[in-house]
Order: C-alpha cells, then structure tokens, then sequence
C-alpha cells in the first residue's frame, strides 16, 4: 500500500510540474504576441514600402505582405532559378538543394546560384529551417506539408510567410501556372516589371509552338520516368500539358495522379509514335540515360511500339518537366522530335 | 545473474535514480537535433526562460527551435517511451510470452490503416475535419486489439498461443489494406503523407498536444501498477490462475482495455515506434526479476529515459536530417531479438 501511494504522490508531482509548464509556456505565448504585435507596428513606422499591402493565395493559406519579404529561403533550384530571374538573389539567405543542383539549372544563372549558401541537401526538416530565420518561404505544395518542412500552422506561428508553386497542386497544372507564380512574386517582391517582362518572354515562345503546331491528329507520346516492373509515368499535370503544347497527346493523360504507375501492356495497347525518357542527370537517378533505354528497347511487351521500332526517343531533363523556367525547353525537344516525325509520316 | 533479492527499498532507489537521470536529460537532451546550435546557443534559451529581463535573447529563432520543438518532443518521448515500455511488459505478462509487444498483437497496423484511410481518403473532407489522423490511429489500435481479443478468445479467456497468432493474422491484414490503401490514392502527397505517418516521430510534438499523452501515461502507469500482483498470477498461467481465484477472463478483458488505449494514445501521438516494448521489459526482467511490483515502475521510467535518448540520436546522427525514430528502434531491436534467441538456445 505504502508504495502505490509513493508512486501516486511522484506521479502527481510530475505531472503537475508538467501542467504548470504548459500553463506557463501558453503565459510566454501569449507575451510574446504582445511582444511581436508592437514589433510589428515600430516596423510600420520605419519601413517606407507601405503604400499597397498585397494579398497573395497560396497552398492552404492567404498572407498578407505589407513590406517586403528580407530573408528568403527557397526549397528547390527550380523557385530558387525563378527568384534569382527575378533580381531577388540579394534577398536569398539560404537555399535547400531538393533533389536537384545547380548545373541542372540554366547557364546564365548558374554563377548566381552556385554563391548561394546551401542549408540543407535534401529538404531541411524545420529547426534547420527555422536556423536561417526567414521571413519568405518558396518551394512546391509539398514541402507544406508535414511529410515535407512542416505544416502551415508551423510556419504561421513563427512569422514565416510562404509561397507554393502552384503546377504543384493545382487540379489540371499547366504552363500558365508558372506564369501565375511569377506574377505574384513579382507583386510580393515588388518587382512587377521585372516579372511581367519574364512572362512575356515565356509567352512568346509558347505562342510560337501554337504557330508551328503539326497537320492532323496529335502524335502520341508516353513520358518514361522510370521503373522495370512496371513503368512510371506523367499522369494529368504539367507534362501533359507541355505536351500538347509541343502539338502531341499524352497516351496517359486520363490518369489523375500527376506521377503514377502504369503496366507495360497499356503501354503495348496505346501504342505511342514518340516517348519522352527523364533523364536525372547526376542528382537522383532512377538509372542512367541508357539503361533506361535499353530497358524499353529490351522489354517483349513493347517490341511492337511504333517509338520503339522507330527508336523516336526524346530525352528530357527532369527538372524541365516541373513548373519552373525550363518547362519550354522541354516543350522546345519534344516539338522538334514531333515535327520530324510527322515528316516522316 | 539475475538479482532476484532486490528489496523494495532497493527498487524505490533505483527509480529515484532514473528519476532523476531523466530529469537531467530534459535540458541536456535538448542540445542535439537537427539544427546546428551550438551549447551556449542553447543555455542562452534557458537563461532566457529563467529570466527573460535579466537574459534576453535577441535570435528569436533559437526560442522557437529549443524551446517551442525539442523541448516538447523530449517530454513527448518520456510519455511514449514509457507507455510503450509498460503496455509492452503488460502484455508479455498477459501472454506469457516474451515476443509479445503492442505490435505483434495488430495493434500499430490498426492504427495504421485507420490513419491511412484518413489521410487518402478524408483529408480534405471540411466536415470531417476532427477525424484527424491521430484519432483515427486511435480508433484503429482500440479496433484491432478487440478484435485480436474476441477472436483468440474461450471460455477460459483468450489462449495466450491464439492471442498472439490472431495478432500476427490481423497485423498481416491490416499491413495489406495500408498498401490498398496508399495505391488507391489519388494524388502522390497523399501517398508520401501515409508513409511518413508509419515511420513515426516526435517532429509533430508541441506544447499544445502534448498534455493528453502525457496524462494518459501517468494514469495509465498508475493503473498498471495497481495490478502487478495479478500481472505476477497471470504469468504462471492462466488456470494456475483461475485456481488461485483470479477471475481471468475479466481481468484479460480489463487490461485489453487499458492497453488498448494507453497504446492508441501512444501510435496517434507518435506513429509506429516499435520494439520499446520488447527491449525494455525484457532488460528490466533481467535484472530485477519477473515480479511485477518490481518490474513494472522501472519499466515505465527506464522507457522513458530511453526514449529521449534515442530521439536525441535521430534528430542528431544525419544532421542536418533526421533519421526517423522507428528505423533506429528496429535497428537496435533487431540484434537484440537475435541476442535473444541465443541466449535461450545456448
């Protein structure tokens, strides 16, 4: 008996040291706002850019930026290129490398890029994040996520405004979402004509394949990521939509998933004319460039695919295929393989 | 080897002792993680909380690392090392068996489906919004161990052979609906999302969620504890027992209870975290002996103790990453178990 009642009384003990420090620690919270509310209206008093507080949508929240974001820290190379586009790379304290680097990126800002400073290979988990102290976050929708950096109650809780490309989780992504982001990076950063010139740029060379676009139905193409058992391809998103903007159809384009699994006979069965191979370059492959192609070259399912009898492969850069400046570089290759194909015909 | 002599007395002392081990490991725990601080870093955030006039802190962002995510972590862990210690050593009692944990009797892969289903399948439902994976994970482990229950179950209360074979059965099953379930998905976040949650953390603590598994492995500690005399009957087996005037059947169904929602509350807290279960009561068993009123107290506490420690480890050892805690279990678990099944041969 006496034990349990020893037991009892430490266990009280504990727990009600526990609460006190739950109570207290809410006590400092709620100082702490109080502390971050005045700071934030001396900040109004000093900083000059008030005129036109800006609101911005973005994955599961809606921030409103009325000054100019001072401490970015960008997810991937692809927003990273995107805000070094922009001018902004003074405003970069930090970058996390995702599954890309910089000579995936384009030449002329690989100098820029390879100053930046790197936080984190791979995605940082959120005290790294956290160590850098931004105020500005920019990555896909999945680093908002807890399986990604951290969920967004995270963010808003340490002051951390964020914005998530929006190919990235929009419902049918396309090319015009990229145009979407530079746009509102450009209103946050105050950089409008800056970013209305990128999107003009971009929107010249996608009227240019329109122009360009082949006689009679669309080619069919099939986007090969990787894979022996079965293979992964593009479902609905930004590559199907690169795809026809190249003048073809992707074979697997009903698929909702973005990136999923199919069986080597619906390949058989849908029989594409061309095939587009990602290639990882040296970040993370899934198989080298050729291994990959003698995978589909040697697989008896596939023996009487016209791409593969014809050996019309196209070779993409992966980064190409996510939203981002490059996306017309893919559309650039594929258009060219479609054209000299429809040639032949 | 095995000390069966130690008195009471000694027991008391040595769980002051881990008492007190752990509540040195709190703040000292809290200098490794992820983030690359450095120790005057970290002492700076707790003169800071002593004292904020006196000690104030201009990088704000230590606070948040330090204070806002390790330190709630850390707590977290004792909780669920603990319940996860004591549930395990309940249930090797209840089986007689020493490979008995909560995971072999279904009860992570319940809670895995339930959290699966929720992620892929409501995530975005706004109605639902409460149906949260962690309740869900809840609802799952409480499911699957009553149905591990009632199926092994007889007249004489479950056979402990049946107990663990219809675990095994509903594990292998509720595993398969998980995999259904990611490739029934219809976008890959979700995918990513469901098995991030198996994997199991502590990344998801804070101070806000914390208290509820806290006070769940307090209360559930105490109530455990009050039943060591019958745990010690039930392990000379189950009609050495009833002759002794143990009711069985009622005390199983009982404990099934208990354990069913300390360990729910444990997998929604923290994911699949297993092994804790196995090692600890058997390393306490060792040493102290088989007796539960001995065994039990510093099963809980050493859990705990452990527990922070090998977070401490995963959130360090592939800085700037974190190693997720589950695989560090099972790394160290693994080769245990074989030491295991040595030591019984030879």
């Amino acid at each position: 008996m006496k034990k349990r009642w020893i037991f009892m009384i430490i266990s009280v003990l504990i727990l009600s040291m526990l609460t006190g420090c739950k109570l207290n620690s809410e006590k400092n919270a709620k100082e702490t706002q109080v502390d971050k509310q005045s700071e934030q209206v001396e900040a109004k008093a000093d900083d000059g850019n008030l005129d036109n507080p800006v609101e911005i949508e973005t994955y599961k929240s809606t921030f409103t930026y009325d000054k100019i974001p001072q401490r970015v820290v960008s997810l991937n190379y692809e927003a990273t290129q995107l805000l070094v586009a922009l001018g902004l790379e003074d405003k970069i304290v930090g970058v996390a490398t995702a599954e890309g680097e910089v000579g995936d990126c384009l030449e002329e800002y690989q100098e820029t890029l390879s100053k930046l400073k790197i936080i984190t290979e791979g995605t940082p988990t959120l005290e790294v994040l956290l160590k850098s102290n931004p105020d500005f976050v920019f990555g896909t929708c999945w680093s908002f996520m807890e399986c990604g950096v951290a969920e967004p109650k995270d963010f808003i809780e340490n002051n951390i405004k964020y914005y998530a490309m929006l190919g990235t989780y929009s419902e049918n992504a396309s090319v015009s979402d990229t145009y979407h982001d530079i746009e509102c990076l450009g209103k946050i950063f105050k950089v409008e004509d800056r970013a209305e010139e990128l999107i003009e740029k971009l929107k010249k060379r996608e009227d240019n394949y329109r122009v360009d676009k082949p006689e009679g139905s669309a080619i069919k193409v099939f986007a090969y990521d990787s894979g022996d058992k079965e293979a992964y391809t593009a479902g609905r998103g930004l590559e199907t939509d690169i795809i026809e903007i190249a003048g073809g159809k992707n074979i697997f384009g009903d698929i909702e998933k973005s990136f999923a699994p199919v069986s080597w006979e619906q390949i058989a069965l849908r029989n594409p004319d061309i095939i587009i191979i990602h290639d990882y370059n040296t970040g993370d492959t899934n198989g080298s460039l050729e291994d990959k192609i003698n995978e589909l070259k040697s697989n008896p399912a596939l023996q009487e695919v016209e791409a593969i009898k014809n050996d019309r492969f196209v070779v993409v850069k992966l980064v190409e295929v996510f939203p981002g400046l490059q996306m017309f570089d893919a559309v650039d290759k594929i258009h060219e393989a479609i054209i000299e194909y429809s040639k032949s015909k | 080897m095995a000390s069966n002599k130690l008195s009471m007395k000694n027991i008391i002392i040595i769980c002051l002792i881990i008492i007190l081990l752990t509540i040195i490991s709190i703040p000292v725990s809290a200098f490794w993680g992820s983030a690359d601080l450095t120790f005057s870093q970290v002492v700076k955030v707790f003169k800071f909380k002593l004292n904020p006039v006196k000690y104030p802190l201009e990088e704000k962002c230590l606070l948040s690392i330090v204070w806002e995510l390790r330190l709630p972590r850390i707590l977290l862990a004792i909780a669920v090392g603990s319940g996860l210690a004591m549930c395990g050593a309940t249930m090797q009692a209840l089986t007689r068996n020493v490979m008995a944990e909560p995971y072999t009797l279904g009860v992570a892969s319940g809670a895995s489906v339930m959290a699966a289903l929720s992620i892929v399948f409501l995530g975005d439902n706004v109605t639902l919004y409460f149906f949260t994976p962690s309740v869900a994970a809840f609802i799952g482990a409480i499911l699957a161990m009553f149905l591990v229950y009632s199926i092994s179950s007889s007249e004489n209360g479950a056979s402990n052979i049946k107990l663990i074979l219809t675990g095994i059965a509903i594990s292998m099953i509720c595993s398969a609906l998980t995999q259904l379930i990611i490739s029934l998905a219809p976008k890959e976040s979700k995918v990513r999302s469901v098995v991030f949650w198996t994997m199991g953390g502590f990344g998801g603590a804070r101070w806000g969620n914390i208290l509820f598994p806290i006070l769940v492995a307090t209360i559930g500690g105490i109530i455990l504890y009050s039943h060591s005399e019958t745990l010690n009957l039930l392990a000379m087996g189950n009609d050495t027992a009833i002759m002794l005037g143990v009711s069985v059947e009622k005390i199983q169904k009982r404990l099934i209870v208990i354990i069913s929602l300390i360990t729910g509350t444990m997998v929604a807290a923290a994911g699949c975290i297993g092994f804790i279960g196995l090692i600890i009561p058997h390393i306490v068993r060792h040493f102290v002996g088989a007796d539960h009123r001995k065994m039990l107290p510093i099963t809980m506490l050493l859990g705990g103790l452990f527990m922070i420690w090998t977070d401490a480890i995963a959130r360090w050892i592939l800085s700037p990453r974190e190693l997720a805690i589950g695989v560090l279990t099972a790394l160290m678990g693994g080769p245990f178990f074989l030491t295991l099944l040595r030591k019984n041969r030879g």
